[in-house]
């Protein structure tokens, strides 16, 4: 330690506890002869006597100040009615990574499903058009690897559109539901419609088999003397 | 505040009451607004807004005291916490902005006068040195030599031990004389 790094240590430790006397003597000879530790000392000196002024005894906030914060908590107490009955929770940091990449996990999982099944965009299938006044013959096609035994699938019909059969039951009816078995191939189910009126009217088709949901959405748009209808295959979901 | 009126307060203060809140900041108020203060660098209005904010999140992070510490102490650390984040975002404003501003007194004034304005004028020096030096050496200077508080109490607060205390405030003095040295012809 340098002679004047001595001395500032000495000037600083001086604060703290009586200096010996030997130590005492050093600082003053060195200081009579050194500028510098002379003027550290000095500005020691005055800063330990300002330091005591610097707060007054009793420091009181400015005037005005609980009204301010009285009304400020007000203000956020309506934030901490949900806010602060919220569970708490600390985490390490390698705790809160485990914690973020599972979330991250679920949104993708959740994103996946939702996106690719809640929000399914239809396919269009085939489109035609034919005579209003005809029958109008739809085919529904499904593809099966194997035999499967259990199969229901489900028409339902919106406004402006009646099944054509020579069964009165199914004439009159507004859904029709088939059970059955779908062999292995192309399994198609065909149905007869009639539109009653110009206008664009809907048909909703849904197949359940193997605990999926296969749907169809057909349009029916008529012009009064044609109809163009269009199949849309959405893609499965999950049955409910 | 006795401990079992204290934690009455605080339940109370955790379930949404904010008369009990402020019945539990009253007590320290004035400690903590002189600590803010002296964080501040003497900026009045600066140590009301640190102190309020800190405050503001007080109430609203109640809930997640636990008991650990009192809760003297755990605002303590809020408004400490506080100060360093608002010392992040915002300088604080120079108490005098221009070195121009401390001429000799006029000659003409009393001098008991005098010599009360040039005392002003040291403190004001001070104050803008303390605001140059690091939060935690600025800290250790504010609780120990201008609020006079116990070692292990500051050692507590700052969640430091004694002898890293004792470090950090010689070396905070030691800087404080160096930066009042460098600028000696406003101290004589």
């Amino acid at each position: 330690m340098s002679v004047c790094n001595k001395a500032i240590k000495l000037i600083t430790e001086a604060r703290e506890r009586d200096l010996l006397p030997a130590e005492a003597q050093f600082l003053k000879e060195h200081s009579s002869v050194c500028p510098v530790c002379a003027e550290h000392l000095a500005a020691f000196k005055t800063v330990t006597a300002l330091m005591p002024t610097l707060l007054p005894p009793e420091v009181k906030p400015p005037i005005g100040f609980t009204d301010r914060l009285h009304e400020r908590l007000i203000e956020q107490s309506g934030r901490l009615r949900w806010y602060a009955y919220l569970p708490h929770f600390r985490f390490r940091p390698a705790e809160l990574a485990v914690l973020i990449m599972l979330l991250l996990c679920a949104v993708g999982i959740a994103a996946y499903f939702t996106f690719s099944e809640e929000t399914r965009e239809p396919q269009l299938i085939t489109e035609q058009t034919v005579p209003a006044d005809t029958p109008i013959s739809i085919d529904l096609e499904y593809l099966a690897v194997r035999h499967i035994p259990t199969v229901t699938v489900t028409i339902e019909l919106g406004e402006g559109v009646r099944f054509y059969s020579d069964y009165p039951e199914i004439a009159e009816s507004r859904s029709h539901t088939w059970q059955g078995s779908f062999r292995e191939g192309m399994n198609t189910l065909p149905f007869m419609v009639k539109v009653d009126r110009a206008g664009v009217w809907k048909i909703h088709t849904r197949a359940d088999f193997e605990g999926r949901r296969h749907e169809h959405l057909i349009m029916l748009t008529s012009t009064g003397k044609t109809v163009t209808v269009a199949l849309y295959r959405l893609p499965s979901i999950p049955m409910p | 505040m006795a401990g079992a009126a204290e934690q009455t307060l605080v339940q109370r203060a955790k379930s949404g009451d904010m008369s009990a809140f402020e019945e539990l900041i009253m007590a320290e108020q004035s400690r903590l607004y002189s600590f803010a203060l002296g964080m501040a660098g003497g900026n009045y209005a600066d140590a009301a807004d640190v102190l309020q904010e800190a405050l503001v999140k007080a109430f609203l992070n109640i809930k997640r005291f636990r008991g650990d510490s009192s809760f003297a102490t755990w605002l303590w650390r809020i408004v400490h916490n506080e100060f360093l984040n608002y010392r992040k975002h915002r300088k604080t404003r120079p108490l005098v902005t221009s070195t121009d501003e401390l001429e000799t007194p006029s000659p003409t004034i009393d001098g008991n006068v005098t010599q009360e304005i040039i005392a002003e004028e040291q403190r004001a020096r001070l104050w803008e040195v303390i605001s140059l030096l690091p939060p935690k050496y600025r800290e250790v200077l504010v609780m120990i030599d201008l609020r006079e508080q116990g070692y292990e109490e500051t050692a507590s607060l700052l969640g430091i031990s004694m002898s890293a205390l004792k470090t950090r405030l010689m070396r905070a003095r030691e800087k404080l004389s160096l930066l009042v040295r460098r600028r000696r012809k406003y101290f004589v």
